[in-house]
């Protein structure tokens, strides 16, 4: 677990930081690491906003289901990066479309 | 001060202070907002006001966004489209359909939204299907799987002093729930219903049970209609779409109003002459006396021992005028249209049958009674206007101006003042209690002695009051009003959506009007009070209260 939040304090605080890197670092399953980073910021947020509370929501369910609708993923990722009300929302929109494009690749 | 700002490079002159998205409602600039209401506080959660500033990055609420000298605004951009396009999406993922059975009718938000921006409405399931369904005793439900989760209801709640309605967190999510505290219940005000944008609040059987009115063929349906439902609807409209309706008999409850007045300010004169039980507090409000009955139970004795105005019109109506007309009473059967949710929980009180009958039958909200038309295909327009039935004659001007904050303080004064003095009271409007103001104080000169008597309108400003009494920092009032309902009925959780203090004002500012057009406008003149108010018996006109426990919330 500690893994986790080590992870996403880097992704958090340090924009710049190659996801690839982290990634090989934890030598994680990608798949497993989108699911705990999902969950923590399912956990983590205020549910106040709808991009927010609905978005993160929303590829909690992709990533469980694993049933990654592109799309709808690119647009969940353009409304919490551009309309979260605040920087918990903006980020977890940023490092999620980070992770999820390792792990589309 | 005056600045000018620019909104999709038009010029606007405005002041200082102001958000972008008032300027924008008041120049017709057209940008959706779902959580904002202008009776609350800014929230800024369902992020649809979206606007993009001139040397911002990204875009921003036009809510929470003051506007600045010389700021430029667009409203419209594909970016800002496809922002408001997404987050429709998925706040209608945690809203479950159900249109032809909404409070807010034809006139939704969320649909033209989605219509505007081409929204899929199902592009992610349903996320609260099996949400529950509460119903607040008799009278609410909530149904919160139509719940978007902008907290408008909560806030609402907490500002009435009620805060029955909390956010918890259940898994991962928060939502809103009734408080299973033991000291926190609903009052039936209903402002949830006209604070919330998605239609997750309505009366008990709103729409479905609005046919069980007319479906009394064995009995003689009276109905009979409140002060306020002439502000949405003219009288004349009124008479004539219960009449296309088939209902045998409408009366006006404004004469029950008079009834009222006369009866109140008969006990404002007794309590002021023997000192007892002072404020005396007024009782037409089913919310505010239920609130009294829970929260403040030693105030009880100051509440005013007459019936509100339907009640008393029911009771004349299954009494005075059964007999005068040879019908068997228990063949009545009297409906009200109320602008007003706790009027439901109202008639089913046991302290207010009249020989053992209820002295109302069946109360319709003002919205369930405009459906009712629209269901039988009544188009008001095309009808003649008609007067009310014979029965009880016209209402004075005080008993009309009974739906605005003050109306009932106004009226009891126009009477109390001529019993106290034996004088003719020339000026018969007392302006001072007049306005959408929360709480007004007013010293009223009788008899060279003042008197010093509040009017309050909404529950929270009447909670600040009793505590303040309690607690001694206040005190010396002679008569307290208080409409749980801000401005009133008028505003009134029964009333059509949307509401504002705009609207609110309008509709009190229509009732004096009327009111000044009347020839009587002192309640204890109106011809029929003179005729058979004396020879009422005490049941019509009295009631009793009592301590009252927590109400049942039930899970459907």
């Amino acid at each position: 677990m500690l893994d986790i939040f080590v992870l996403i304090f880097e992704l958090l605080y340090n924009d710049r930081m190659e996801q690839k890197k982290i990634i090989q670092k934890n030598k994680k399953d990608p798949f497993k690491l989108m699911e705990e980073q999902t969950a923590f910021f399912l956990a983590g947020n205020c549910d106040k906003c709808t991009p927010c509370r609905e978005g993160i929501y929303r590829i909690d369910e992709m990533i469980k289901n694993k049933e990654i609708d592109e799309k709808a993923l690119d647009d969940i990722f353009f409304v919490l990066e551009e309309t979260s009300l605040c920087p918990f929302g903006k980020k977890a929109g940023r490092s999620l479309k980070t992770l999820m494009k390792k792990i589309i690749e | 001060m005056k600045i000018e700002i620019k909104i999709n490079n038009k010029k606007i002159k405005t002041e200082s202070g102001k958000t972008v998205l008032e300027v924008a409602l008041e120049n017709k600039i057209d940008i959706p907002a779902l959580c904002y209401h202008p009776d609350l506080k800014i929230k800024g959660s369902c992020r649809l006001c979206l606007i993009q500033v001139k040397g911002k990055k990204n875009l921003t609420t036009s809510c929470s966004t003051k506007v600045v000298s010389g700021m430029e605004v667009l409203t419209e951009t594909s970016e800002i489209e496809r922002a408001r396009k997404i987050n429709l999406e998925l706040l209608f993922s945690q809203h479950r359909e159900e249109c032809f059975d909404c409070v807010w009718d034809s006139n939704c938000e969320l649909l033209r939204l989605a219509k505007k921006y081409n929204v899929e409405i199902n592009r992610f399931k349903d996320r609260k299907t099996k949400y529950p369904v509460y119903r607040f005793g008799n009278a609410l439900e909530f149904d919160s799987s139509k719940c978007i989760d902008c907290g408008n209801c909560v806030e609402v709640c907490h500002n009435q002093g009620v805060d029955f309605l909390e956010t918890k967190e259940r898994g991962h999510l928060f939502q809103v729930v009734p408080s299973k505290k033991k000291d926190k219940d609903c009052i039936y005000c209903g402002q949830c219903v006209t604070h919330c944008p998605a239609g997750a609040f309505e009366a008990v059987g709103e729409y479905e049970g609005i046919e069980e009115s007319l479906n009394k063929k064995d009995k003689v349906v009276v109905f009979q209609f409140a002060p306020s439902i002439r502000t949405i609807i003219k009288e004349g409209q009124i008479v004539a779409g219960l009449k296309k309706l088939g209902v045998d008999k409408v009366f006006d409850t404004c004469v029950g109003a008079d009834f009222t007045t006369t009866s109140e300010a008969e006990e404002v004169v007794e309590r002021i002459k023997s000192g007892k039980n002072l404020p005396i507090l007024t009782s037409c409000c089913p919310s505010w006396v239920k609130y009294v009955e829970q929260n403040y139970p030693e105030f009880i004795p100051n509440l005013s021992t007459t019936r509100s105005p339907q009640v008393i019109l029911g009771g004349l109506i299954k009494t005075y005028w059964a007999e005068k007309e040879g019908i068997d009473p228990k063949k009545i059967f009297v409906v009200s249209i109320m602008p007003c949710v706790s009027k439901k929980f109202e008639i089913e009180r046991p302290q207010l049958k009249i020989s053992g009958m209820k002295a109302v039958d069946y109360v319709l909200t003002t919205r369930e009674f405009q459906r009712l038309l629209k269901r039988h295909n009544i188009d008001l327009e095309t009808l003649k206007p008609e007067k009310t039935d014979l029965g009880f004659g016209d209402p004075s001007g005080a008993g009309i101006i009974y739906g605005a904050s003050g109306g009932v303080m106004e009226s009891a004064f126009r009477t109390a003042y001529e019993k106290l003095t034996n004088e003719k009271l020339k000026d018969v409007e007392f302006k001072q209690v007049r306005g959408m103001k929360g709480v007004k104080e007013v010293e009223i000169k009788i008899k060279g002695e003042k008197k010093k008597i509040a009017v309050i309108n909404g529950l929270g400003n009447a909670k600040k009051l009793i505590d303040d009494i309690k607690s001694g920092k206040r005190g010396g009032y002679t008569c307290i009003e208080v409409m749980a309902c801000p401005g009133g009925c008028i505003g009134g959780g029964g009333q059509p959506l949307p509401t504002s203090e705009e609207i609110r004002s309008q509709r009190a500012s229509s009732l004096y009007q009327r009111d000044k057009k009347e020839k009587i406008r002192k309640a204890h003149e109106n011809p029929i009070v003179k005729k058979v108010y004396e020879k009422l018996a005490h049941e019509v006109l009295h009631t009793s209260y009592n301590k009252k426990g927590k109400g049942t919330v039930k899970k459907i």
